[in-house]
């Protein structure tokens, strides 16, 4: 049972911003309640205001610029960026990623934002944002901020956010020419929580197929979404094969730190991220343009020709 | 504080007053009183709660009410314009997709919600917009047909009048064998049907229990003065406010070893110690979080093996092993020693959860002559009547039970849940009491099925002939018996599976441990004894090099068979048919799996699996009765406690009463169930409603139609025995002497004679001797043979079913579309007990897994893309119009069948179950590290 609280449901940022900074520690915020209201049932969170920002418009947009910037309101819901024809086109990692969240009553009423601020590790949206180096804006009524979603989530359920701030957008930079992009997470059933997720981008020399960058994203393995960046290091400045994707598997699976619990041992977990780099990248690195992946995509699948040789 | 609220509901701008903690669900169910909105879990993880708000699905449970303001919301009770349904509604009533109904609401608004932005969706389309929405009751084929057909006539591309279903089976004119619609699909689908959570009486208190946090202790007092002291508190009550016996157990007799509520000991975290009725739920959760209860802990025990052992600490008075059910024939070491192939395996299987859409609930009230109701969902009603009736020593007439709409069972409801505290409550506080349990509460006080541990021995010769069989099962019934050695001794008679064995020993115990209680479950001890024969049986044709099939068809039972318990098969034994079928099929998957590359990572593999289940209890009787009367008009009314729980039996039993009765449409008969002012009825288990109730309705409706015989053979000068009846018409053979039956009727009537008929059966089975287990355990079986198509990915141990296959012998099916759905239904189960399902203890024997987000049951995207039924008519002559069991050998053999493909697939045996990808994964990596 959850326990009486004041509610308020303001219709402008500037309302909502006063309103928090008033409440202090007893104030919380609510967008679409997906993940707060069971929170609250099982009294894990008790607050005395809650303040109900899903009303505040303002925060539902998405928005590519000119140069190709994306910029995403906070409030914007899980199914408006999955269906969203030019995310689709040109973030279609995000719009892949959102496909797989919960089921399609969750993403129709869930935030964006609101997924990252409750920073639950096994989320979807983080460790693509942070392969896809997004920034997110921060307000308050002491002023404006931006950070990396990288270095958003502190630990697991806590986030850097101070008690008068609101997150307000999530900002992904265009992706470099010759970029690709691709999320894989591994849950026992289609939308339900990671078991281990991969995200990763890849960039490739304009004239060569040499990898100019890279960003790899794990999630669900440690108590946030983290980089692996000496995964990366194994990639940087090489052209990648199939060889080397197994490497940076492994090195990946090295990097991450699992719990084991009730769904799977950390072992796995960490098996699970080997097995996701090498797939993850084979794709990235396909929609990044590389055209002569040997053996093409029929190939793409034997990878057992590598283990064969161990 | 409550603020205002104003929102469009179903067409209708409402303006209300809500507690902004309350979501929309309660504001619908609770203050507006639109029950059609389900509350199954209260956690967005079941969907039964869907809504539309602005166009777009929510959960309405995770809504909170607040933010609706100024939207537009459409429920259930908004799709229906007046009596005119909505496409949907049509389509889900024409397709069979209606089951238990619990989860309909639910499922119409997300496909509502799909259709209005997407009216022309494609199949991974309709499951995707249906994920959200649990359905355990019809394996979503049929659910996703109804969408798909509904988008059709909505645009015109399929006329409404046409139906995508078959027609009526060929020269199926009367009404057994048609396809005819569910008699309780329309009030499901518009959101009328009434389930107990959905019943609110005037005055009426709310209950809740306090249960134990610890697995095995000592209670050495109970505190209730603060929470008795709160306000709006009406009773707290323990085990002395008990006035009769305070022992319940659904075997009966000496297995009734369950307290309602504790007095002395508490035997696993859940266990009931207080009840508490106050004016609203909050004040009753507040009040039982102020009992006090001091606890001096016992040792706890939560493996049965450990549990056997002497020095094990007692959970009950006597020994852990409650029960030794055992089974000799022939000799089995002589057996071992004329075998030229011995195959030894050992199998273990976990608790699963029910996870029926709808939690347990019921209300109770007391009249002003001190009888007492009870309306609960159940699928006992006469056992509910007994045990209250025993807590509060009244005399057993005195108590009535209503089954209201049952939202999902399988077992789980067999055994008393709320059932005893609302009416002890409401005969205690004289006022009407209401218990809804909260999904964590249902996971955590329900039965569970067994969890085994097997040892099986086979012994075959090289032909492939078997010679012997030995079996060892130990089953793990928890903290209180339910079903537990009906169960072990069911599985002790299936123990072989459906093959000629000349030598069997099997011994199944029954053990007593400090976890959840497990019951009845969909199979009753079938299904894990039926993963260990038919790997045994597929690993023995490895061995020989033999076709599995073949070496199935070798040994499969026939009329003239003899089984374990010395039973002599003398008819409808349906195997081989079903094996023959299912060897077409699987031989055809076989040719067109590609496993040619060899370092594919994606495997894939074919599997059979194969059961036999007998029909009823086993060696015991188990009778149900019916009342049938014909009605001046010529309808009827038939009347029985059957309980119906969303796998049709209100439906067979009118086609049963109609066939009988002549009359050619299915409006013409009510079924008026699951009321024990009805007569008693056996519960809705063991297959059996079909065979044994069936029978019962069948033989009150001859009767009832008897007087009429009687008299228009007098009127005629005919014999009565050429007399028949057809489409309302009583004719004589050989001659065209006619006279419709409400005429007949009439005639009747002018004289005094009344049309009415009693009917009760109980099937011909012989109790088992305990020592040898011999005897007629069942009056009739039923058989099945099931295909699987896999794919493994060897990578990370990840299985799909691609297809899968149901070929089950269930003598007369009466319905068609029904059998399908409860086919199609078991498929589902079979796949989340493989692959998903497990009820997790923690070291303390918590609850680990207990919601819907960690006890996985599969969505609609969890059925495998292909899925076809075959329905094998080999006809019972005992049951009515041939029928026999169907909903339980539904879902037996998917998991051996899958079990069985993976092996082939990729060369791993999973004996430990759920086979999770983690575990797949392992065995692929140990398989590999054994090869270098």
């Amino acid at each position: 049972m959850i326990k009486d609280f004041e509610y308020s449901a303001p219709g402008t940022l500037d309302e909502a911003l006063s309103l928090i900074s008033q409440y202090g520690e007893d104030g919380k915020i609510i967008a679409g309640g997906q993940s707060l209201l069971l929170l609250m049932r099982r009294k894990l969170v008790a607050p005395r205001y809650l303040v109900d920002i899903k009303g505040i418009s303002s925060l539902d947009y998405i928005n590519i610029s000119e140069n190709g910037d994306l910029n995403i309101g906070a409030l914007t819901t899980h199914r408006a960026i999955e269906t969203s024809r030019e995310i689709q086109q040109k973030f279609r990692i995000l719009s892949e990623m959102e496909e797989n969240i919960a089921a399609v009553e969750n993403r129709n009423w869930g935030s964006i934002g609101g997924n990252l601020c409750h920073a639950d590790p096994v989320g979807d949206p983080s460790p693509v944002l942070v392969a896809l180096n997004a920034r997110l804006e921060i307000v308050s009524v002491r002023g404006e901020r931006t950070v990396a979603v990288e270095d958003f989530a502190r630990d697991r359920f806590y986030v850097n956010l101070a008690h008068d701030e609101i997150l307000t957008e999530i900002q992904v930079p265009c992706p470099a020419p010759r970029t690709g992009s691709k999320y894989t997470k591994f849950s026992i059933l289609e939308g339900s929580f990671a078991l281990a997720s991969v995200a990763m981008s890849v960039t490739l020399n304009a004239k060569s197929d040499i990898c100019d960058d890279v960003r790899i994203a794990l999630g669900a393995v440690n108590s946030t979404a983290m980089r692996a960046r000496e995964a990366e290091e194994v990639l940087i400045g090489k052209e990648i094969t199939d060889e080397l994707l197994e490497k940076a598997g492994e090195v990946a699976s090295g990097e991450a730190d699992p719990i084991g619990d009730m769904r799977a041992s950390a072992a796995y977990r960490k098996e699970l991220v080997k097995v996701l780099v090498k797939r993850v990248g084979k794709e990235a690195l396909l929609r990044a343009g590389k055209d002569s992946w040997e053996g093409s995509s029929a190939k793409s699948d034997g990878k057992v020709a590598l283990l064969g040789r161990r | 504080m409550n603020r205002k609220v104003k929102f469009c509901l179903n067409g209708t701008d409402i303006e209300i007053e809500v507690n902004p903690r309350a979501s929309l669900l309660d504001v619908l169910r609770e203050k507006l009183r639109l029950t059609g909105t389900k509350k199954g879990c209260n956690m967005g993880d079941c969907g039964a709660c869907s809504v539309i708000v602005n166009g777009k699905t929510t959960h309405a449970c995770l809504t909170p009410a607040g933010s609706v303001e100024g939207k537009e919301v459409i429920t259930v009770e908004g799709l229906a314009q007046g009596d005119k349904l909505h496409p949907l509604q049509e389509a889900f009533i024409d397709c069979g997709a209606v089951q238990c109904g619990f989860c309909t609401p639910g499922m119409l608004l997300s496909a509502k919600a799909l259709l209005d932005q997407n009216p022309a969706p494609d199949v991974e389309e309709v499951k995707e917009a249906l994920s959200g929405n649990l359905c355990r009751c019809t394996g979503y084929k049929k659910i996703v047909e109804a969408v798909m057909l509904a988008a059709d006539r909505i645009s015109g591309r399929v006329a409404r009048s046409e139906s995508i279903l078959p027609a009526s089976e060929p020269g199926a004119t009367k009404m057994v064998g048609k396809r005819v619609k569910r008699v309780d699909a329309l009030e499901k689908v518009r959101g009328e049907a009434i389930y107990a959570s959905d019943l609110n009486l005037e005055g009426m208190l709310h209950a809740r229990v306090l249960r134990s946090p610890l697995p095995h202790a000592r209670i050495k007092n109970i505190a209730a003065t603060e929470a008795e002291k709160l306000d709006g508190v009406s009773a707290v009550l323990t085990a002395k406010d008990i006035p009769g016996e305070n022992k319940i157990g659904v075997l009966g007799g000496p297995f009734k070893d369950q307290p309602i509520l504790c007095s002395d000991k508490v035997r696993f975290v859940g266990d009931a110690v207080a009840v508490v009725a106050a004016e609203s739920e909050e004040i009753a959760a507040e009040a039982v979080e102020l009992i006090k209860v001091e606890y001096e802990e016992l040792p706890a025990v939560f493996d049965p093996v450990v549990a056997m052992a002497e020095d094990s600490p007692r959970i009950h008075e006597g020994s852990n092993v409650v029960a030794h059910r055992k089974i000799c024939k022939g000799d089995v070491e002589e057996g071992f020693r004329k075998s030229d192939v011995i195959i030894e395996g050992t199998y273990k299987t976990p608790f699963y959860e029910h996870a029926y859409i709808e939690p347990e609930a019921g209300v109770a009230e007391v009249d002003a002559k001190g009888n007492i109701t009870v309306w609960a969902g159940t699928q006992f009603p006469s056992d509910v009547r007994e045990e209250v009736a025993r807590m509060l020593a009244l005399p057993f007439n005195k108590v009535r039970a209503v089954q209201t709409k049952t939202g999902g069972a399988f077992g789980g409801k067999l055994d008393i849940s709320i059932h005893c505290y609302i009416a002890l409550l409401a005969f205690r506080t004289g006022r009407p009491v209401k218990l809804v349990y909260s999904r964590e509460e249902s996971i955590m006080a329900s039965t569970k099925r067994h969890p085994f541990l097997i040892k099986y021995k086979t012994g075959a010769t090289k032909e492939g002939k078997l010679l012997a069989v030995e079996a060892e099962l130990i089953g793990n019934t928890g903290a209180y018996l339910s079903y537990g050695p009906a169960v072990l001794t069911r599985a002790a008679v299936h123990a072989t599976g459906p093959y000629n064995v000349p030598n069997v020993k099997v011994d199944a115990y029954t053990v007593y441990t400090n976890c959840f209680i497990a019951g009845a479950f969909r199979g009753f001890g079938v299904p894990q004894v039926a993963i260990a024969h038919e790997t045994q049986m597929d690993k023995l044709a490895e061995k020989l090099g033999m076709d599995p099939v073949e070496l199935r068809l070798k040994n499969a039972y026939a009329v003239g068979s003899v089984t374990s318990t010395r039973q002599l098969l003398e008819h409808s034994v349906g195997l081989k048919k079903t094996l023959e079928k299912a060897q077409d099929i699987a031989g055809q998957w076989r040719k067109e799996v590609d496993n040619k590359s060899k370092d594919a990572v994606k495997k894939k593999g074919v599997g059979v699996g194969v059961m036999w289940y007998g029909t009823g209890n086993t060696g015991h009787p188990n009778p149900s009765g019916a009342f049938v009367e014909l009605l001046d008009d010529g309808s009827a009314l038939v009347l029985t406690s059957c309980a119906e729980i969303g796998q049709g039996s209100d439906t067979v039993l009118a086609q049963i009463a109609a066939e009988e009765l002549g009359l050619d449409d299915i409006d013409r008969v009510r079924v008026y169930s699951g009321d024990t002012l009805t007569p008693y009825a056996r519960g809705t288990s063991a297959s059996g409603q079909t065979y044994i109730t069936g029978n019962a309705v069948r033989l009150a409706a001859i009767e009832a139609r008897e007087p009429l015989f009687q008299q228009i053979a007098q009127d005629w000068g005919a014999v009565e025995e050429n007399l028949y009846l057809e489409a309302g018409v009583i004719c004589l053979k050989g001659s065209d002497k006619k006279i419709p039956i409400v005429d007949a009727i009439k005639r009747c009537r002018s004289l005094g004679i009344l049309t009415m008929g009693h009917g009760s059966f109980n099937p011909d089975a012989t109790p088992l001797d305990p020592e040898t287990g011999e005897g007629k355990a069942y009056a009739t079986y039923s058989f099945a043979t099931h295909v699987a198509e896999v794919e493994v990915d060897t990578e990370t141990g990840e299985v799909t079913v691609q297809k899968f296959a149901a070929v089950n012998d269930i003598g007369k099916a009466i319905n068609p579309t029904n059998a399908e759905g409860q086919l199609e239904g078991g498929i589902s189960l079979g796949i989340g007990h493989t692959f998903m399902e497990e009820m997790v203890l923690g070291n303390k024997g918590t609850l680990q897994t207990s919601s819907f987000a960690q006890y996985l049951i599969p969505t609609s995207k969890d059925m495998p893309s292909e899925v076809s039924t075959f329905i094998v008519e080999e006809e019972e002559p005992s049951g009515p119009f041939g029928a026999k069991g169907l909903g339980e050998p539904a879902s037996v053999p998917v998991t051996p069948a899958i079990l069985n493909a993976i092996y082939d697939a990729c060369g791993v045996r999973i004996t430990e179950l759920p086979a999770i990808s983690e575990k797949v994964f392992t065995l692929i990596k140990r398989g590999r590290a054994i090869v270098i």
